[in-house]
């Protein structure tokens, strides 16, 4: 058996162990927050700290700049790697998780390999004990609660002030290669509201509609070349309370 | 030697056969669980002032500059105490960093609306839709040659499945935590307490840029903890007390190497001011290398004797040249064209308003002011009273490092030279176009203004009984609270600071649901790049969610923006339209209210920008409406979009 072998790194298994599960999250597709949860360290921190371990063997810098260089060795792996990735395939999830958990495997080896011949490496731990009593963990809690509050009341905030701005969007767009077809639609973006549709071409109504839309609703509708094709231009009129609201006008060529 | 390398290299001569180790001492957190409990107490006095912004109420004011005093005083003034522990330290460096990040996130919560950010966003939908980290940016020109924000921002989303306005969330919270702690082990060890390194983190907070620019999904705040990384690493190569020959130099090397490699994909200036920095610092090892040789013959002393060692080699000259290589590798590589697009014009732009300002071509900017924006008395007298103690403090921070106690030390003498280009980023504001490079340029100069601030205030007199010790320590705060304040008020537009009604040319203050829903619309039914265009504000939505690309500039010597200001549509217009290939026009109504608060209504350099007396005409903008061969393809009351196919056809 090695020397390298003989010695245990309960680091770099756990670090390993991650990409592995990692591995297994996304070959799952779970989705949601637990697979955000399982992979984002893959990305934010463990392959950063793979190379950290790889680079500089235990007790050979303080546990904060390990913190430090495992983030930042991320970004390099992310940055560095997707950048050589992207040259051989396009990154998307799979090659960023092959890419991610190489970076993790490769870099924990060599600092095993090191550990093994690192002189340095039988050190016993200077590293500081949690404070004692809950106290201190709960302050942390309850400030992390509070500031999580008060996002949601900014967000709140957001939200109240966007629905003071009732509004609604027209819109009508030829069809690509649709020989005229022109594809149309009313997006709700307050409360509950109703609006009258005129469709007009060639100077005459074709069509009148009564739209009644619950917030954020969209109506949407296909004209086709029969109704579009009637004169040089196509006006969508909307009307609320019956007062001109929005409007819109193509140029439709001729066929 | 600082007691962290003392902890990391005493270690491993411990005896192997010695009796039961001691247990570790527990970390001592001091008052800091308590001040996290205030600090975000200020985050809901914030929040609370920024929804009262939102509905244009009086209290909007006194509840969010009383947040951002109820983060920041208490844990500074914990900083200055003599009693708290270095872990305790450090716990508030963190802390402090976190909340302020907070403050920015307060801002918007629910999305992106920094012209930076958005650029950033589109960037990386981009390579997530098309694998591509290097495409065309059409908001900002330097994010397609510098995608390390990007790639990390994407990875994470498509890992995590998330979306990007999250994972950005994320990644900047978390490089702001790891800035913090990089930068107070930093200042720890160049300057042996951890003391002067919490004042030099609060010092550090009160650049201009701190609060929000630096807190934005941009690439720039990504590349300041790889920056502060590079210095961590620098700082340990260049130590020349404490190793062992060829003590990991290896590790050292490869670890600096990565950090230059990272940096320099990630963001230009920074890589430039950091190799330049580094090369600051080997000078000054090897200038005082040079005059002790000089005199005497003698052999190295002092808390720095290292410089027996060559210091373009074994200390802060291989890094740099490390990241000089990499930096220029890249350059010449793949961001020659946009980084020469990006900063030159900034650079070039800054320098032209300076011979104006000397020649007396043209009348200077005044300071705290421009376009239509004016600070109140009270911002104004906040604004200087944070500029002239720093202005004091420079000098004596020089003195202190060249003459001083423990002088002479290098990295001391390199970080206060960095220091003295404060007051020059000063006089840059006081032209239009300086304003934006001394903006930049405030994050590089706050590290040596940190440290020389750190020193200078952990040396005052702090004997005498804890009545005494208290009563200096609250002045001390308050001082340190305006400098931050003011700081804040230097480096951020009146209209900006909080979010508010809508704006006319008022960037964040200018975003508002109808653009949104126009974006929203041309991601949806408009053919992805089509060339637009758009003001300023909606530019970086349409750009950004709508997945347009922006034309702004001149052709055949005609600025763009005149097919909007022209009041009647003309051939000059239809030239304009046709030759640079314009595919739609979106016109918002609501330019017509008032005069741009940012002093253009589409782009810096439009004609008459800065100097509007009278808002944009009614009748320019109606034009559109009556053109043959456009096509009002979208109406939302506020904004129109026009599809110009049919006019140039014609």
């Amino acid at each position: 058996m090695s020397r390298a072998r003989g010695i245990r790194s309960p680091d770099l298994a756990a670090a390993c162990g991650l990409a592995v599960v990692g591995l297994l999250v996304s070959m799952a597709s779970l989705g949601g927050w637990l697979q955000a949860v399982v992979l984002a360290p893959l990305v934010l921190a463990v392959p950063g700290y793979a190379i950290a371990a790889a680079l500089f063997p235990p007790w050979t810098i303080e546990r904060a700049d390990r913190v430090i260089y495992s983030f930042v060795f991320s970004i390099g792996a992310a940055a560095l790697g997707g950048l050589a990735l992207q040259t051989v395939v396009d990154p998307d999830r799979g090659a960023w998780l092959a890419l991610l958990a190489l970076i993790t495997f490769g870099a924990s080896a060599v600092a095993q390999s090191r550990r093994a011949v690192s002189p340095i490496q039988h050190a016993p731990g200077q590293s500081s004990r949690l404070p004692a009593g809950p106290h201190w963990a709960v302050a942390f809690l309850a400030a992390l609660a509070i500031a999580g509050g008060a996002i949601a009341i900014a967000a709140g905030g957001v939200h109240e002030q966007q629905s003071h701005r009732r509004f609604a969007s027209l819109w009508a767009v030829p069809v690509p290669g649709g020989g005229g077809t022109v594809e149309a639609g009313v997006w709700n973006h307050g409360g509950p509201a109703s609006y009258t549709l005129e469709v007009r071409s060639g100077g005459t109504t074709i069509e009148k509609l009564r739209l009644r839309l619950s917030p954020s609703q969209q109506w949407r509708a296909t004209l086709g070349p029969e109704v579009s094709s009637r004169g040089p231009a196509l006006l969508l009129a909307l009307y609320h309370d019956s007062t001109p609201y929005r409007s819109v006008e193509l140029n439709i060529e001729e066929p | 030697m600082s007691s962290l390398d003392a902890t990391a290299r005493t270690a491993p001569r411990t005896q192997p056969g010695s009796r039961r180790p001691r247990r570790p001492p527990r970390l001592s957190l001091g008052l800091a669980p308590l001040l996290a409990l205030v600090a975000a107490t200020g985050l809901l006095m914030v929040a609370f002032g920024n929804n009262a912004a939102r509905l244009d109420l009086r209290e909007a004011q006194p509840l969010f500059w009383g947040g951002l005093i109820v983060v920041y005083a208490p844990i500074v003034l914990r900083l200055f105490s003599v009693s708290a522990s270095r872990e305790e330290r450090m716990a508030l460096a963190v802390m402090l960093g976190g909340a302020l990040y907070v403050v920015k996130v307060l801002y918007e919560p629910t999305g992106f609306t920094l012209h930076d950010e958005l650029a950033t966003w589109r960037q990386t939908s981009d390579l997530i839709l098309s694998g591509q980290p290097l495409s065309e940016n059409p908001i900002v020109t330097g994010y397609a040659g510098f995608p390390g924000l990007e790639l990390f921002t994407a990875a994470l989303s498509q890992l995590g499945d998330l979306r990007i306005f999250l994972s950005g969330t994320i990644v900047i919270g978390l490089a702001r935590l790891t800035l913090m702690a990089a930068l107070f082990l930093f200042l720890e060890r160049a300057a042996g307490s951890s003391r002067a390194a919490g004042i030099g983190v609060a010092l550090y907070a009160c650049n201009p840029s701190f609060l929000y620019f630096d807190s934005q999904f941009g690439y720039e705040s990504l590349a300041l903890v790889i920056a502060a990384a590079l210095l961590l690493a620098t700082l340990r190569w260049s130590d020349p007390t404490g190793a062992e020959p060829g003590w990991n130099a290896a590790g050292l090397v490869v670890a600096m190497g990565l950090l230059s490699a990272t940096l320099a994909v990630t963001h230009h200036m920074t890589s430039y001011a950091m190799a330049g920095f580094l090369g600051l610092w080997a000078l000054t090892i090897a200038v005082g290398d040079a005059r002790r040789s000089r005199r005497a013959g003698g052999g190295p002393s002092g808390p720095w004797p290292a410089v027996a060692r060559d210091p373009w080699v074994y200390g802060p000259g291989l890094p740099a040249f490390l990241l000089a290589l990499a930096a220029g590798g890249w350059f010449v590589l793949e961001a020659s064209h946009v980084t020469t697009a990006e900063l030159g014009g900034v650079f070039k732009e800054a320098v032209e308003s300076i011979i104006h300002l000397i020649t007396g071509d043209s009348g200077s900017k005044t300071l705290f002011q421009s376009a239509g924006q004016t600070n109140t008395m009270a911002a104004r007298i906040l604004g200087v009273a944070s500029i002239v103690p720093l202005l004091i403090m420079i000098p004596l921070g020089l003195l202190r490092t060249w003459r001083g106690k423990d002088a002479p030390n290098p990295l001391w003498r390199a970080l206060a030279i960095i220091a003295l280009f404060y007051p020059l980023t000063m006089l840059l504001r006081f032209t239009q176009a300086g304003t934006e490079t001394s903006q930049r340029a405030s994050e590089f100069v706050f590290l040596g203004i940190a440290f020389v601030g750190g020193l200078l205030l952990d040396e005052l007199p702090w004997r005498g009984d804890r009545a005494r010790r208290l009563r200096l320590g609250l002045a001390l705060t308050a001082l340190t609270t305006v400098i931050f304040l003011g700081g804040f008020i230097v480096g951020e537009s009146p209209v900006t600071r909080q979010p508010g009604s809508f704006l006319v040319g008022g960037e964040t203050r200018a975003i508002t649901p109808q653009g949104v829903a126009a974006a929203q619309f041309a991601a949806e039914r408009l053919p992805a790049g089509s060339r637009v265009l758009v003001d300023r504000p909606n530019s970086t939505l349409v750009s950004s969610y709508g997945h347009l690309d922006r034309v702004s500039g001149s052709i055949e010597g005609i600025s763009v923006s005149r097919v909007f200001t022209s009041e009647r549509f003309d051939a000059i217009d239809q030239r304009v339209i046709s030759n640079d290939a314009i595919d739609y026009i979106v016109v918002d109504r609501r330019l017509t209210r008032e005069t741009p608060a940012g002093g253009f209504y589409f782009e810096s350099t439009e004609p008459g920008a800065n100097s509007y007396e009278e808002p944009l005409g009614v009748a320019s903008l109606r034009k559109f409406n009556h053109v043959q061969g456009l096509s009002r393809v979208f109406d939302n009351g506020a904004i129109a979009i026009y599809d110009t196919s049919g006019l140039r056809s014609k």
